[in-house]
């Protein structure tokens, strides 16, 4: 795994990137990596699309960095999902929906010391809330990924989907009532 | 990335939804199970796109060097046309598509240099046969440890058709190396690579995806 980059480290990063520096580059995407190959993973079919995603997005981010703006730590990560979710789009021919298939292609969490009868009831919960997490709108997944899987905050997930940071939190708190209620239709 | 800075930002009540029973404990724990159906398993990336990056940050290194001091600035690779970057994403494969400034960098996309560039790794040039008339290409391979990468130079593609860099194997697999869209004003550099061996690849081919321009080379 990539070393532990700190704040400071990662604008100092940043600011080599600016210069087109290899190794800055290398480290910046060996760091984000993990991540955006998730994001992308979610929406699309193999690992290796996924992959390429990631490397086309920092392709785009090599000729684009001087467009970015540092305003904090989440500033770059946030316009990395940004170009992502671009790149995604676009290998989606502009629909980017996370099919139940794509979910399913990713192995369930393990739960050791359960029973049968209760991994079973484990297992349907979970089949139960990915499909209620696929009925949401587009903006609503990535809105709830970004913030509760990927842990940005909401000014950084506002810059991704263009909106401020209160309504960020609004529309996650909507998204969240909204999959509850998805999900206690599923199980019914 | 670290998620540290995102969740010590919350300024109001967790468990505000609209379902107004729940409280933050609910939501919460909702995540929580959301944080767990949606996790991947933990990958690293791989050398080929690794190089990969590294290359597009050496070629955006070189565009910024070329177009510094003045009085030369940009030099167009062919036909006075002044090259412009172009990166494209076509089909869900990506491919790396530099800018070439400058007499010696056309001297190595060409094939007249036994080297990358002001590198020493060793190219091959390879004929792509089958251009129509009008187009010009010359193409060479750069043969890495994790795989091979082709650098083609296309000059004078008709419309703004999508193209894609294929790979056979010995074996007779098919690996899309990447892929480019065409545009008539430009002088096309393409980098694309795939984690095949040399000595596993039997062809190389440049290919129209809704038309008959089909550049092979077959290799020994």
């Amino acid at each position: 795994m990539a070393a532990e980059v700190t704040s400071d480290g990662l604008q100092h990063l940043v600011e080599r990137a600016t210069t087109a520096d290899p190794d800055a580059w290398e480290a910046l995407y060996r760091r984000a990596y993990p991540r955006l190959f998730a994001f992308a993973r979610r929406r699309l079919p193999s690992d290796e699309q996924a992959d390429d995603v990631v490397s086309e997005a920092f392709s785009r981010a090599i000729t684009k960095v001087h467009t970015f703006t540092w305003t904090g730590n989440g500033s770059f990560d946030g316009w990395m999902y940004g170009i992502t979710r671009n790149v995604v789009r676009e290998a989606h021919r502009g629909v980017a929906r996370v099919d139940a298939q794509h979910l399913d292609g990713l192995p369930a969490p393990e739960h050791r010391g359960l029973g049968p009868a209760e991994q079973l009831l484990v297992a349907e919960e979970h089949d139960a809330l990915r499909a209620a997490f696929g009925r949401l709108d587009e903006e609503e997944r990535d809105l709830l990924e970004l913030r509760v899987v990927a842990g940005l905050g909401a000014d950084t997930v506002g810059e991704v989907l263009g909106k401020g940071a209160g309504a960020v939190r609004m529309a996650q708190s909507r998204a969240l009532g909204r999959l509850r209620t998805m999900l206690q239709e599923e199980l019914r | 990335m670290s998620g540290d800075e995102g969740r010590a930002d919350e300024e109001q009540p967790r468990g505000t939804s609209d379902q107004g029973e729940h409280g933050a404990a609910d939501d919460a724990e909702l995540e929580a199970q959301l944080a767990e159906r949606l996790a991947v398993p933990p990958r690293e990336p791989s050398a080929a796109n690794v190089a990969r990056v590294r290359a597009d940050a050496e070629a955006r290194r070189t565009e910024a060097a070329g177009t510094q001091g003045g009085d030369e600035g940009p030099t167009s690779v062919r036909h006075g046309r002044r090259p412009r970057r172009r990166e494209v994403l076509v089909g869900g494969i990506a491919a790396g598509v530099g800018l070439v400034t400058g007499a010696g960098a056309a001297e190595v996309i060409l094939g007249g240099s036994d080297t990358d560039g002001d590198s020493d790794v060793p190219t091959e040039p390879i004929e792509l046969a089958g251009a129509p008339e009008g187009l010009t290409v010359a193409g060479h391979l750069i043969d890495h440890t994790w795989g091979v990468e082709l650098v083609v130079q296309l000059d004078g593609l008709v419309g703004r058709e999508a193209y894609d860099v294929r790979y056979r194997t010995t074996s007779g697999e098919q690996v899309v190396a990447g892929s480019f869209l065409a545009d008539p004003e430009l002088t096309v550099v393409c980098r694309c690579t795939a984690a095949v061996l040399r000595r596993d690849l039997a062809e190389v081919s440049v290919e129209q995806r809704q038309g008959p321009v089909r550049l092979v080379a077959t290799l020994a």
